[in-house]
């Protein structure tokens, strides 16, 4: 009691301003530890399901580990030799960065564009029947979805796209069969499901730019492509940085649809991508060293691939 | 001071919630020991009900006979069964005292030291009684780890359409060379376009076990004395060429849809609509059939006995579902486990299994039983050939059946070079990811 009187006293004899200084600095700590105290939950949460399984992954990848009989030989950089040397593993990589890039592209582009028309309609009411439409595909699980076009719209003998070929005079393709066709199946099922979220974003981005911009350009008489390529497409780069990175990661890290879509990879290993190989060799071969060497090659791809986007898309403006 | 000791609270609150969250995933299992008896846990896949109804019966006639032991059944979908028992043998925990078992994962499960090697009585009487394909992928260093229940056989059945073998009026064949005339006859041809197939062995599991039983069948061999792979004989090379004639140009009786359309639909199920003549398959597929097409065994199909290639009666087989018991059980425990699988493995329980599920009797006692025969007549053409069955071999047969089917497709396509050029670069590829 006597120590707190003598405390105050001593808060009062540098005078009020020293004493208001003093009040902020206890403040501010007070306030620090709070926040500490409840981002600890997160923290754990950070630690146990990320932090420490990339690196429990990093060890593994140098290790000859099967999980069945708890052997762990430490070899090295084996597994990221046995990668350069390994057929599917290029087979692998390469379709991830073909589906990726495809996909990624035809989604932005298309989900602008989508967005862009929607936003054109007068009729709140309208846009939001639109927009609810177009995310329709998206609420249902993907797996579900593939398993719906593999079975009705791709399949060869009986799907709706042969027979509409067919009827057309035409000779159905094995969609999901044959090695030229199979990763254009995969990317078009993509977009049909995943389409819908990046419109949305786009649509909230074209909702968020100032009606004031475009009633300038109108008075400087712009048409209508010279307002999309002046105004809305640079105001929507924060949009279209978040929508491009986000995607990115996502299509690198794409499972359901071709394991669920394709037999066993489609045909010569043609829809084989680096996650399905990484779930191959963990859960099917047991090669799990080899598996989380493909894994760190995974994680440093989408690394290197969202830093450089970040990097090029930089955006230093605010409206 | 009293509002900041409710938010430290409320956040202590949070992060021992949070933990204990964390920590409950780890959860156990109870040991399954009770102070009345010892309680067993048998995994098992969901099948049709008349394999969990026979897993149940066999259960309830045991525990009858052993009033001290409780057998608990718990069932899971196919799909997800193998994900499940791997992780349960991996981790050591959670899991079961017995699991049915897929033979294909004990070439994985058994050498790894997590299924408990059979007492050595036991392990006599599999070797003595069953067909060496049948535990095969079971050994692991001479010491089996689990009891096979059926003999896994995809060669040496062929499924006929009785009604589209009438119309290309042909009779059902006896030889290879009465088989291809009656597939050539059969296959009707819209221009390049197959309507209806004369003999469908393009399918996953197809294109492999035709192939290695037409290389056995002609006294050679696909594998080496160590184990390894061997397919550039001169016998193989000719069945190979067979083969590709059968699927591809003029003298084509199907095509690669099995391979490469991507569908689900397979080879005996077009069989079954009138699109297919003959289908080499096993007798799993018959049931269908009759349950899901609605046609009638023996007057719209049958299964009739396989004409061999060569003048032996030889063909590959993979070991078929099988039980095994945990490693790590305590000694009650483990002896009541085997004790059930002892039960289980007698003939009298074995062969009510095998007739309940429509399989093959993985013992040579109870397949050449007349009264097996008798209740399950969709195995006579299979019974007199079961003897020449060679284990495929210990390795990933998935892995086998895949870079088999890639390279029959592509030199069927003329995208694989000569013979040689494609089956030195199979073996080679075969040899590499089959033994890492």
């Amino acid at each position: 009691m006597r120590g707190g009187r003598d405390a105050l006293r001593a808060l009062q004899v540098p005078g009020d301003r020293t004493r208001e200084q003093i009040r902020k600095v206890i403040k501010l700590k007070t306030s620090r530890k709070f926040l500490l105290l409840i981002l600890i939950p997160i923290f754990i949460e950070a630690l146990v399901f990320l932090i420490i399984p990339i690196l429990g992954t990093l060890g593994i990848s140098f290790l000859n580990y099967n999980p069945l009989n708890h052997s762990a030989d430490f070899v090295g950089l084996d597994n990221y030799r046995e990668l350069l040397d390994d057929p599917d593993a290029v087979k692998a990589f390469k379709n991830t960065i073909v589906f990726t890039v495809v996909a990624v592209a035809l989604n932005i582009v298309i989900s602008l564009a989508v967005a862009t028309l929607i936003s054109q309609m007068k009729s709140n009411k309208t846009r939001s029947f639109f927009r609810m439409i177009v995310f329709l595909p998206c609420m249902a699980p993907m797996v579900a979805s593939a398993v719906v076009w593999g079975r009705s719209i791709f399949n060869t003998k009986i799907g709706l796209v042969n027979q509409i070929i067919e009827a057309f005079g035409g000779e159905g393709v094995a969609w999901t069969g044959d090695p030229h066709y199979v990763m254009f199946s995969v990317i078009v099922f993509t977009l049909w499901a995943d389409l819908g979220y990046n419109i949305i974003l786009y649509s909230a981005g074209i909702d968020g730019i100032p009606g004031e911009v475009y009633e300038a350009a109108e008075l400087d008489h712009a048409g209508g492509w010279n307002k999309f390529f002046h105004i809305t497409l640079p105001l929507l780069g924060r949009t279209t940085t978040f929508v491009v990175l986000m995607t990115l990661i996502s299509y690198f890290q794409m499972f359901a649809q071709f394991s669920v879509l394709l037999f066993k990879d489609g045909p010569q290993n043609s829809g084989l991508v680096l996650t399905s190989y990484i779930y191959e060799n963990a859960f099917i071969y047991k090669e799990m060293g080899y598996a989380a060497a493909l894994s760190v090659v995974l994680f440093l791809l989408i690394l290197i691939v969202s830093l450089v986007q970040q990097r090029i898309n930089k955006v230093d403006w605010e409206y | 001071m009293k509002k900041k000791l409710i938010l430290i609270a409320l956040t202590v609150v949070l992060t021992l919630g949070v933990a204990l969250v964390i920590t409950g995933c780890g959860g156990s299992d109870s040991d399954g020991g009770s102070s009345d008896g010892t309680t067993l846990t048998l995994w098992t896949h969901n099948n049709e009900d008349t394999w969990n109804e026979s897993y149940q019966n066999i259960v309830d006639a045991y525990m009858e006979e052993n009033p001290d032991v409780t057998v608990n059944i718990e069932s899971f979908p196919y799909d997800e069964f193998e994900s499940k028992v791997q992780t349960a043998l991996m981790s050591n925990e959670g899991g079961a005292d017995i699991y049915e078992m897929w033979g294909g994962w004990g070439v994985d499960f058994a050498p790894a030291g997590v299924l408990a090697p059979l007492p050595e009585e036991m392990q006599a009487e599999v070797k003595d009684e069953c067909y060496p394909n049948t535990y095969g992928a079971l050994e692991a260093d001479g010491v089996i780890y689990g009891v096979p229940q059926e003999f896994n056989i995809e060669c040496g059945g062929l499924i006929v359409n009785n009604n589209v073998m009438k119309d290309a009026g042909v009779e059902v064949p006896t030889t290879w060379d009465e088989l291809k005339a009656a597939a050539e006859k059969g296959t009707v041809k819209d221009g390049n376009k197959i309507k209806v197939k004369g003999f469908d062995f393009v399918n996953w599991d197809g294109v492999m076990y035709l192939w290695t039983s037409m290389i056995l069948s002609q006294g050679e061999n696909y594998l080496n004395d160590d184990g390894t792979i061997n397919v550039t004989s001169d016998a193989a090379k000719k069945a190979w060429d067979e083969l590709a004639s059968m699927a591809s140009g003029d003298t084509a009786v199907t095509n690669l849809s099995g391979l490469d359309d991507g569908s689900d639909i397979e080879g005996y199920q077009e069989l079954y609509t009138g699109d297919v003549m003959m289908v080499p398959r096993g007798p799993w597929c018959l049931a269908e059939g009759v349950n899901d097409f609605g046609l009638e065994y023996g007057k719209d199909f049958s299964y009739e006995a396989m004409p061999f290639y060569g003048p032996e009666k030889k063909f590959a087989a993979e070991t078929g579902w099988s039980m095994a018991v945990a490693a790590g059980l305590d000694e009650a425990q483990e002896a009541a486990a085997f004790d059930f699988l002892e039960y289980f493995f007698s003939d009298d329980v074995i062969m009510q299994h095998n007739l309940a599920c429509g399989q093959i009797p993985a013992k040579e006692a109870v397949a050449q039983d007349p009264e097996y025969v008798k209740n399950f007549p969709y195995a006579e053409p299979l019974v007199g050939i079961l003897d020449g069955a060679q284990f495929i071999g210990s390795f990933n047969t998935d892995v086998f059946k895949e870079c088999v089917n890639e390279s029959f497709s592509a030199y069927c396509k003329g995208e694989a070079g000569t013979t040689d050029e494609c089956l030195a670069a199979l073996e080679k590829t075969l040899n590499k990811k089959l033994f890492k």
